[in-house]
């Protein structure tokens, strides 16, 4: 059987762009961002988080694929040469459906010492548009923003907050929709957002 | 002049900007890290470039990660953009990567510093990447790196201050020039790197993304834009930075930084501003006028 892989139309500089993308919504959470470059999706990845793996992932960390991405594992281990494991807990990055993606705490959080060596959380959502009622502050934010998306599970935010406990230790998440990419790295406070009229 | 000179196309024979695409990927993927604990410094495999370590080796690795075709580099050494070290660093992104350069603040998207923080206010279409001889505010106080990174994780900063403390009680006054260290994002305790302590609140809140990068040391770190910055302090003795009312012989400006250059053997010294683009265009009309 043929292993469905992809590569971007011009590898230096679409992984480029797609860097200074992913590094932008990183530095400016909860602001949605449009991918320059769609490589041919992987099956059970987005066009974005397809990009996004192409960009970051390599030899040298491991990935782990929620049950609907797991079709992508032998594209990503050809195209990236990364390893994939079926533990969450090993894992560098992860690449889940917001649905599939379970208990955050499932995933590495760093150390003390080294929270960097936490996991990186790849998450597909339903949409770019569309109200949580979650208001995010933190460094990054010059003024609250209102998280935009839809798809995103209900649980998420008080997982999200127990892991607030834990700084510097905690998961970094990158949100897909499509084409668009947005962050929530862990320093990112969550917080329902006051009732409008309804 | 121009407000960018055009690149002539990459140098034949190497990746764009000079590093493989494997550590390129290495090093962003610990700028992503970096970004989401700021002031944390996260540990990467610096590479040997063609330019000795000490001599911007760290910052040269992050440019040559950021740098896309479209981008256009600014590089200054204290300010000048005209110093061997900028003016090296400028020429080698020039034809390992092909792009525009430029000497105008206001007309870069990456600006590679050594040692300062333009003048002129930047924006939040900019990245700020700083050369670091030494990322580690605690290794004038603790020199074991194993118990650094304790007192990094644990907040333990108690030394540092008994360092600051300790010159206001010698001194009378923080006696510490440059390098005064900072908390960033009321957690972590880092190295501005050496800028002078005119510039740390240029630091805070920022509307830049700053990314700091120590090739010997192998250490990258960040401030987020928008990122509280607090130089390390007492409430009693708070953080000031040194002014005066000398004037920049050349432009005038009194709110700049000013480098002093001594001129004969009798002491007369004349001031200049260190930020020489941000000089020129004050002589010229205004930093906002063309």
């Amino acid at each position: 059987m043929a292993t469905a892989t992809t590569v971007f139309r011009d590898p230096v500089h679409d992984a480029q762009r797609t860097f200074r993308c992913a590094l932008e919504a990183m530095a400016r959470p909860a602001t949605w961002q449009a991918l320059p470059a769609a490589p041919e999706p992987l099956p059970g990845l987005g066009p974005g988080a397809t990009a996004l793996a192409l960009t970051l992932l390599d030899h040298e960390v491991t990935a782990w694929l929620g049950p609907g991405a797991r079709a992508a594992g032998p594209g990503l281990r050809f195209a990236c040469g990364v390893a994939i494991t079926e533990a969450p807990g090993q894992a560098d990055f992860a690449f889940a459906a917001a649905a599939e993606l379970g208990d955050l705490s499932a995933f590495a959080a760093g150390s003390d010492t080294t929270p960097e060596t936490s996991a990186t959380l790849v998450v597909e959502v339903d949409d770019h548009e569309g109200e949580t009622g979650l208001l995010c502050s933190g460094p990054g934010l010059a003024a609250p923003t209102p998280l935009r998306c839809r798809g995103l599970p209900p649980a998420f935010a008080a997982q999200w907050r127990r892991q607030a406990g834990r700084l510097p230790c905690g998961v970094d998440v990158f949100l897909l929709a499509g084409r668009r990419l947005a962050a929530l790295p862990r320093t990112v406070e969550l917080q329902e957002a006051p009732c409008t009229q309804r | 002049m121009s407000a960018a000179s055009p690149g002539a196309g990459p140098l034949p024979g190497y990746n764009f900007a000079y590093l493989d695409e494997q550590t390129r990927r290495m090093i962003r993927r610990a700028l992503l890290k970096a970004v989401a604990i700021p002031g944390h410094q996260v540990p990467f495999a610096a590479r040997e470039m063609p330019l000795p370590y000490g001599w911007g080796t760290g910052g040269l690795q992050i440019t040559a990660a950021l740098l896309g075709r479209d981008d256009v580099l600014k590089v200054i050494d204290q300010g000048a953009d005209d110093a061997t070290n900028a003016t090296s660093i400028r020429r080698f992104f020039a034809r390992t990567a092909g792009v525009a350069t430029t000497e105008r603040t206001d007309a870069a998207s990456i600006i590679q510093t050594r040692h300062r923080i333009p003048e002129t206010p930047l924006r939040p279409d900019q990245v700020l990447v700083y050369q670091v001889p030494d990322p580690e505010p605690l290794r004038g106080v603790e020199t074991r790196e194993a118990e650094a990174r304790r007192m990094h994780a644990a907040a333990d900063y108690g030394l540092a201050r008994v360092a600051l403390y300790e010159q206001i009680a010698h001194y009378g006054r923080v006696r510490q020039a440059y390098n005064h260290p900072v908390i960033v994002n009321r957690r972590y305790l880092a190295s501005p790197s050496p800028i002078p302590r005119f510039d740390n609140p240029k630091l805070d809140h920022s509307p830049a993304l700053q990314l700091f990068g120590a090739g010997r040391e192998r250490r990258v770190y960040a401030i987020p834009p928008h990122t509280p910055v607090h130089s390390l302090d007492f409430d009693d003795v708070p953080f000031t930075v040194d002014a005066d009312d000398t004037a920049c012989s050349l432009c005038g400006a009194t709110d700049t930084y000013l480098d002093e250059i001594v001129l004969d053997d009798h002491g007369t010294r004349r001031y200049l501003c260190s930020d020489t683009d941000f000089c020129r265009r004050n002589r010229d009309g205004g930093p906002d006028h063309e």
